[in-house]
């Protein structure tokens, strides 16, 4: 079957839109939204029971097709409350002071979510076959606690690292 | 004195919010002025030096800029070959800076305490990929 120039001319301009579309120019505009898109939704929050596994070693190979995490804590002075971390608002783990863990993640863009206390948010787009270090970082406060969760260079984290030993959690 | 002290309480907390909201505003304001098509992707890890590891994030084809620098809330857009950027402590600016790229891996500009004007003390900033 033919079709004439015109209609094969009309069918290609009526499908230039779909096929030039990009993602849209939008991202979430408050930290409230943000937050949201981190942290999830209050009602699918979980609650952890942390404690260090000195036993089974921790996923360390990087898969090639997926960034891989190292996020730790490092110890500082008395806090003792878990820290846990959320990724696109999917709850995946929990630190202790002096804990790691390790996780992979498809590239893209990802939105982190540290919980201990009060909340820290880490927005970043990872590549496969990358490796990166996050640091969850809880000082006492008398009044609050201070939280951050930082990105950190190789050469920064690795004897903060070496100094902290795998984290095991069970949902409460 | 109770009338007094809730009063007091009432308008303090009346001229936080309009304080943050005025910072949301005159931000917002800022990068609206910029308005280039987009002549670069920024997304990726940056080295800021003291500013730590600075994450950007830009849509394909997009101008709108989200990350993160040491833990800081970061929105920002591109404008042509510049990036203007602001960095939130909650909902106020502490920082803003225009940067522009030099190669692919070096963004090569100036930051300021709340946003950058003519009369700013302006600090020179580098970041590398």
């Amino acid at each position: 079957m033919r079709y004439p120039a015109p209609v094969l001319m009309l069918a290609c301009i009526i499908a230039l839109p779909a096929l030039c579309q990009t993602e849209p120019d939008t991202y979430p505009d408050t930290w409230q939204a943000r937050e949201l898109q981190a942290c999830g939704a209050p009602d699918k929050e979980v609650h952890y029971t942390v404690d260090t596994d000195k036993v089974t070693p921790p996923v360390t190979v990087q898969p090639g097709n997926k960034a891989l995490f190292y996020i730790f804590r490092p110890r500082h002075g008395m806090t003792s409350f878990p820290d846990k971390i959320a990724v696109d608002g999917e709850w995946k783990g929990a630190n202790l002071p002096g804990t790691f863990f390790t996780l992979t993640l498809e590239p893209g863009l990802h939105y982190f979510c540290s919980s201990a206390k009060s909340r820290s948010l880490l927005i970043m787009t990872v590549e496969a076959g990358k490796t990166y270090y996050l640091e969850q970082q809880v000082i006492f406060k008398p009044h609050s606690p201070v939280h951050n969760l930082y990105l950190l260079r190789k050469a920064d984290a690795k004897p903060m690292l070496a100094q902290t030993t795998p984290s095991t959690w069970k949902i409460e | 004195m109770r009338r007094i002290t809730t009063l007091f309480i009432l308008v303090f907390a009346f001229s936080v919010l309009l304080h943050g909201q005025t910072d949301e505003r005159e931000g917002k304001s800022w990068l609206d002025t910029n308005t280039a098509p987009p002549q670069m992707n920024v997304t990726g890890i940056w080295d800021g030096g003291d500013w730590g590891m600075v994450s950007l994030n830009q849509h394909q084809g997009g101008r709108r800029i989200i990350g993160t620098a040491d833990s800081w809330d970061v929105t920002g857009i591109v404008s042509g070959k510049t990036v203007y950027l602001l960095i939130w402590k909650k909902d106020k600016v502490a920082f803003s800076a225009r940067l522009t790229i030099e190669g692919s891996s070096q963004l090569t500009g100036v930051y300021a305490k709340g946003i950058l004007s003519s009369t700013s003390k302006m600090i020179p900033i580098q970041l590398k990929k």
